[in-house]
C-alpha cells in the first residue's frame, strides 16, 4: 500500500496533466460554432461593456470615412427608391401588374456596430452591439457596404455573435454574376483577405475578374449579394475548377455593419427547428451548401 | 519574493491585457501576441506541481471563455506548464527558488527561459488550431513570429515584478 502511495505521488503530475489535457481536447474537438458562439455571447455579459468602449474610441478615428462612405450609399438609395416609385406608380395604374407593394418587402434592415472581431484565428466570431431588444434573431445575415461578411449564430439582450466569412465552418454558395455558374464559398484559412470558390464544374465560362455573388440557394443570403472578385483559377483533379477570391469585406476595420433578415427565411428556419426539435448542437454551415443537383 | 497578492493582480493584469491590448493587434491576420503565458512563467520555482498545473489549466480556461478559442489555450498552457520543471532545471539551473524573472535570474537567462516556454506554448497552439500540414510552412513561420513579438511582450509585462522585488 506504502509503495502504491509512493508510486502515486511520482507519477499524479503526469496523470494530472494528462486528465487535463483529454478534458480540454475533447470539448476543443466536440465544439460547434453554435456552442462557441454562446460561449462569446455569455462573455460578453461582463466584457461587453469594455469591447463597445473601446469601439467607440476607434469609431470617432474613422468618423470621416464614414461619413463619405454614408453619402454614397445614401445617393445610391435614393436611385433605388426612384425606382420603387416608378414602379409604385405603374402599379396604380395597371391593376394587374402582380410585384411586391411597398411594405410588403421581403428584407428587413437594420445597422449594428461591430464590438469585437477577430481575424488572426482559425474561427473567429464577431460581436455585435444589437441584441433580441433590437430585434437581432439568428440566421440574420451580416453585410458591410453591402458585401457577405457572416450571419448571427446567438442572441443575447443587448449583444448578438455572428460567424464570420474567416471561419473554417463557413460556407455559401456562389455564383457568378453575369456567366450564372456555381461552387461553394469558404475562407481560404489564412489571408484574410481571401477566400475560395469550389466544386465549379469544368465546362463553366469562369475568368480571372468576375464578381462572385451569393444565390438563391442559401437559405440566410438574399441572392446576388456581392463576395468578392476572382483572382485566379485553377483546374483540380480535371474535374472541376477552384479559384481564388479577393474579398470585398476588409475584415481588419469591420465597424459598420448591416442585418439583413428575410421574412420568408426566418420563418422557415424557426418552423424547421420546431418540427425537428431545437438541435442544441447542429453544424448550420451545412444547411447553406449548394443543393446536390443545381 | 512575490506575495500570493501580487500573483493574483499579475493573474489579472495578463488576462485584461490579453483581451484588451493585445488581442485588438491585428497586423496581417496571421500575428498574434500572447502574453498571458507570463503567469505561468513567473510562478515561483518551488510551486507544487499540483498547484501548477491547476493554475495553468485556470488561467487557460479563462482566456478560452473572454477569446472564443475553445481549449485551445487550455491545452497550450498546459501542456507549458507540464513542461515547466523540465525546462527550468535545463535553462535556469538552481539559480533561485522564488519567482523566475528577469530581476532574480537575470536578463539573458529569463529570455532564453521564457523563449522556450513560449515556444512549446505557440507551437501546441498552431499545430492544434491548423490540426493538418496543409499549411506547414505559413504555420511554422507563424510560430517564430509570435515567439519574438510575445517574448517581447512578456519581457516588457515582467519588468514591473523585478522592480517590485528590489524594493524589498
Amino acid at each position: 500500500m506504502n509503495q502504491f502511495l509512493l508510486l502515486l505521488r511520482r507519477i499524479y503530475f503526469t496523470i494530472m496533466f494528462i486528465a487535463l489535457e483529454l478534458i480540454a481536447f475533447s470539448y476543443y474537438s466536440n465544439n460547434s460554432v453554435y456552442v462557441n458562439a454562446k460561449v462569446i455571447d455569455a462573455s460578453n455579459v461582463l466584457m461587453g461593456h469594455v469591447h463597445s468602449g473601446m469601439a467607440d474610441v476607434g469609431s470617432y478615428f474613422r468618423l470621416k470615412r464614414d461619413n463619405e462612405a454614408l453619402l454614397a450609399r445614401v445617393s445610391e438609395l435614393e436611385n433605388m427608391l426612384e425606382s420603387y416609385r416608378v414602379t409604385e406608380a405603374l402599379r396604380e395604374r395597371d391593376s394587374a401588374y402582380t410585384g411586391l407593394a411597398i411594405g410588403e418587402e421581403q428584407y428587413s434592415y437594420m445597422t449594428a456596430h461591430v464590438v469585437n472581431n477577430s481575424i488572426n484565428r482559425k474561427d473567429n466570431y464577431i460581436t455585435l452591439d444589437k441584441g433580441m431588444t433590437d430585434g437581432v434573431v439568428r440566421d440574420m445575415a451580416i453585410l458591410s457596404d453591402g458585401c457577405l461578411v457572416g450571419y448571427v449564430v446567438a442572441c443575447s439582450d443587448r449583444y448578438s455573435v455572428g460567424l464570420s466569412f474567416l471561419n473554417s465552418k463557413f460556407v455559401t454558395s456562389g455564383q457568378s454574376e453575369k456567366k450564372g455558374y456555381y461552387g461553394s464559398v469558404r475562407w481560404d484559412g489564412l489571408d484574410y483577405s481571401k477566400g475560395k470558390l469550389l466544386e465549379v464544374p469544368k465546362y463553366a465560362d469562369i475568368e480571372v475578374g468576375d464578381t462572385i455573388t451569393t444565390t438563391e440557394f442559401s437559405s440566410r443570403f438574399p441572392a446576388g449579394i456581392p463576395i468578392g472578385v476572382v483572382t485566379e483559377v485553377e483546374m483540380v483533379n480535371g474535374i472541376n475548377y477552384e479559384a481564388r477570391l479577393d474579398m470585398f469585406v476588409r475584415f481588419g476595420g469591420l465597424y459598420n455593419v448591416e442585418l439583413i433578415s428575410s421574412r420568408d427565411v426566418i420563418e422557415r428556419l424557426t418552423l424547421e427547428r420546431a418540427v425537428t426539435g431545437e438541435p442544441e448542437d447542429y453544424e448550420g454551415a451545412e444547411a447553406d451548401e449548394l443543393p446536390a443537383v443545381y | 519574493m512575490l506575495r500570493p497578492i501580487d500573483y493574483i493582480i499579475l493573474f489579472i493584469v495578463t488576462v485584461l491585457l490579453q483581451l484588451l491590448l493585445f488581442d485588438n493587434i491585428q497586423v496581417t491576420g496571421l500575428l498574434s501576441i500572447f502574453v498571458y503565458p507570463l503567469f505561468v512563467i513567473a510562478l515561483p520555482v518551488s510551486v507544487a506541481p499540483g498547484a501548477l498545473l491547476l493554475l495553468a489549466a485556470l488561467m487557460g480556461v479563462v482566456i478560452d471563455f473572454f477569446c472564443g478559442t475553445a481549449g485551445l489555450s487550455t491545452m497550450s498552457i498546459v501542456l507549458m506548464a507540464f513542461m515547466r520543471p523540465a525546462v527550468l532545471r535545463l535553462m535556469v539551473g538552481d539559480a533561485t527558488d522564488s519567482a523566475p524573472v528577469s530581476g532574480k535570474i537575470g536578463t539573458y537567462r529569463f529570455l532564453r527561459y521564457a523563449a522556450v516556454m513560449l515556444l512549446i506554448h505557440n507551437i501546441a497552439f498552431f499545430m492544434l488550431e491548423s490540426l493538418s500540414v496543409e499549411h506547414l510552412p505559413i504555420t511554422l513561420l507563424r510560430i517564430a513570429v509570435c515567439t519574438l513579438f510575445s517574448l517581447a511582450a512578456v519581457y516588457f509585462c515582467q519588468l514591473p515584478l523585478t522592480r517590485q522585488k528590489e524594493r524589498f
